[in-house]
């Protein structure tokens, strides 16, 4: 694959003829660093600068000492997952990338930790794009000079896990294809909508103490996923019943509360009863659909199911 | 009727990516054709009084409509040219030669009179846009005031109160954020220094006051902080945030002192030499590039900017030009490196080469820019260039 820096010098040099500017110029306006925002990787590093390209190769410069992923199973998809670490004292940044990918991000070294207070820090933020597969992968981290040499690298392995739906006897789940706030509403029979205001059913009796584990009768809504654009990376819905559900009709919506900038959004619904398929629809969400009311019974209809 | 406009073409932009900004929406591409200035005047004059209105059509930043100008004069003697903050010196000079005296009066949405690069009219410029130091104090250097320019002799002098929020100039230009309000104005010679020579001068000013904008309270609220990054809620994960009282906006100072100096000679066989250069330091005054708010620094921004620059006609029908300017817009910047401050120089600076073709009303213009910042990180997270050149070619219509 040629780097698109590459393609850009090449451009450059072409214009810069045109102009009649000399090679040397031409030379000067590649300095620096390309605007990058990496959103076609599987890693991007919060406040880090992306250089494309291969991982950087030992030259002489400070170890890395420590580096900490808080957990080292985590789903796909994770958005700022904790990445700290430790570098040598004379290290004044970090490189980061995640193996395989077509570039790394360079973040500058931060304060020395109460633990290590005679070395520097690093703190770097780590969000995975969803296309990153499940499985094992690995973290290379370097650290670097003022000089910009760079020392020998470390290796952070990590599993990203398969995000697991909810186990159920009904589940009916809500998917979308970019970083918007659609939310899943799910009429039952008796005319309760379970949403996110309402995100379980189930209503305590009046009076008297109710069962602990009453609540579970109820259908309910897992998560608000990137609520108020809040952005998680999940992009996924569900509402779920681990009990007997009531029979009768459930009409299933999907509201836009918002496209946090996206253009547009792409949703899939999927209904399963027993584990069988018993509903499904696609659909997308665009600007208009922001316009209406988002409280309850918002949203277009995607499909209605029977439960006998 | 008069008007103009401007199409650019942003041949090549080292910057442009094929993506929008998550946080905005706004496309990050900037290769592209665009309405850079499209302008409508109406104009007017009966007597002492004269007026004009003018809107300005542009897609920078998608399809937007704007008044530009909307300023009633009065002049004195009612012979004389009106003396427009935004007219060159020089020419009012030539016309005015009947009169050693003129006055005008002005108020409405109006040039502001700093300097010589705020002013200098668009299908004169013989750059495509003027200096960053010059936007990032005056936006498009329009604002609601009211003003007075006269002229005696080589003597020039202009003033106005202003709102001080002029256009493009962020999220509160064109309204008035304090009920302050910034007095501005220059002092300068327009000179026949004799032959084909003529020399401008003037020095500027400007006082008054901006607002830091303070924040709403917020009530108490519960958040979930997945600690152990199981992805699991979990009740120890469950964290109360206080609410927090809102805090009042605040206003504060902000000022700059300018001077400004051009050199003309008419050149045989070739045309006009135009040698120009402008320095202006000012404190808490960016209102654009790099926004000052000294409540939220705890501190004083004191910004610096200037250029220089020579433009060379070549006959009637083409014209070349070249442009240094740069822009600090915090002398006293620092950043945080291993738990060290030290300091940084965010200076932001421009070689830019124009060269032009003119044919009756129409005017054709290939600009490089070669631009120089302190926005990228090196290999050793210390500020480097973040690469921003850019090659643009304008076509202008005058009619």
């Amino acid at each position: 694959m040629t780097a698109p820096v590459a393609r850009d010098g090449e451009r450059l040099r072409r214009w810069a003829a045109l102009c009649g500017l000399s090679a040397c110029c031409a030379t000067s306006c590649l300095d620096g660093q390309q605007a990058d925002a990496g959103t076609d990787l599987g890693l991007r590093v919060a406040g880090g600068a992306l250089y494309r390209g291969q991982f950087p190769g030992t030259s002489g410069g400070p170890d890395v000492q420590a580096a900490y992923l808080t957990e080292t199973r985590f789903a796909a998809g994770y958005q700022g997952k904790t990445f700290t670490g430790v570098l040598a004292p004379d290290a004044t940044s970090a490189a980061i990338a995640l193996e395989g990918d077509a570039g790394y991000w360079i973040v500058v070294a931060g304060p020395p930790l109460p633990e290590s207070p005679d070395s520097v820090s690093f703190d770097a933020p780590l969000s995975f794009s969803g296309d990153v597969a499940p499985g094992p992968h690995r973290l290379f981290v370097a650290a670097a000079d003022a000089a910009g040499r760079f020392g020998k690298r470390a290796v952070e392995p990590f599993t990203l896990t398969a995000r697991p739906l909810p186990q159920g006897t009904l589940v009916i789940s809500l998917f979308w294809d970019t970083e918007a706030d659609l939310d899943l509403h799910v009429v039952l029979p008796d005319g309760t909508e379970v949403w996110r205001e309402r995100p379980n059913s189930w209503s305590p009796p009046r009076g008297g103490e109710p069962d602990a584990s009453a609540y579970t009768t109820g259908g309910r809504l897992d998560f608000d996923s990137n609520a108020r654009c809040e952005i998680d990376g999940r992009r996924n819905e569900n509402v779920y019943f681990t009990t007997e559900p009531p029979s009768g009709k459930y009409i299933v919506r999907v509201d836009t509360f918002s496209l946090c900038d996206a253009n547009a959004a792409r949703f899939q619904v999927e209904a399963t009863f027993d584990g069988r398929a018993v509903g499904s629809a696609t659909g997308e969400s665009l600007p208009d659909d922001t316009r209406f009311s988002h409280g309850e019974g918002a949203g277009v209809t995607v499909f209605e199911l029977h439960v006998p | 009727m008069s008007g103009f406009f401007q199409v650019d073409w942003v041949v090549h932009d080292q910057s442009s990516e094929d993506e929008v900004d998550p946080s905005t929406g706004a496309p990050l591409n900037q290769d592209r054709i665009l309405l850079r200035h499209g302008r409508l005047r109406g104009a007017a004059r009966y007597g002492v009084a004269s007026g004009h209105l003018e809107v300005e059509a542009t897609t920078i930043d998608g399809l937007s409509v704007t008044p530009f100008e909307a300023v009633l004069s009065g002049t004195f003697p009612s012979t004389a040219p009106e003396l427009a903050f935004d007219r060159p010196n020089e020419s009012v000079a030539r016309e005015r030669a009947t009169s050693p005296f003129a006055v005008s009066a002005h108020f409405g949405l109006m040039p502001v009179p700093f300097g010589f690069d705020a002013l200098e009219i668009a299908t004169e410029r013989p750059l495509l846009e003027r200096a960053r130091a010059t936007q990032a104090f005056f936006g498009a250097a329009r604002d609601f005031g009211i003003g007075l320019s006269a002229a005696y002799e080589f003597v020039r002098i202009s003033a106005a109160v202003m709102n001080g929020e002029p256009l493009g100039s962020g999220s509160y230009s064109g309204r008035d954020l304090t009920r302050a309000k910034d007095i501005v104005g220059r002092a300068g010679v327009t000179l026949h220094v004799g032959g084909p020579v003529w020399f401008e001068g003037g020095l500027s000013f400007l006082t008054g006051t901006g607002l830091h904008v303070g924040l709403p309270p917020t009530k108490d609220s519960l958040t979930w902080v997945d600690s152990n990054e199981n992805g699991q809620i979990e009740v120890s994960e469950l964290v109360s945030v206080p609410g927090s009282p809102g805090t009042p906006s605040k206003p504060f100072d902000h000022g700059a002192l300018g001077g400004d100096t051009r050199l003309h000679v008419e050149v045989p066989v070739l045309g006009r030499l135009t040698l120009r250069a402008e320095l202006v330091v000012a404190h808490n005054l960016d209102r654009s590039v790099v926004p000052a708010d000294p409540v939220a620094t705890g501190r004083t921004l004191r910004e610096i900017g200037w250029y220089v620059g020579a433009s060379q006609e070549l006959s009637r029908h083409a014209e070349i030009a070249v442009r240094y300017d740069t822009y600090d817009p915090d002398a006293d910047d620092r950043r945080e490196q291993g738990g060290v401050t030290v300091p940084q120089n965010p200076t932001y600076s421009t070689w830019a080469f124009s060269a032009a073709a003119k044919v009756d009303h129409a005017r054709l213009m290939l600009e490089y820019d070669h631009n120089d910042n302190a926005l990228g990180r090196s290999a050793s997270g210390a500020p480097t260039r973040l690469r921003n050149d850019a090659l643009v070619l304008r076509g202008e219509f005058v009619f």
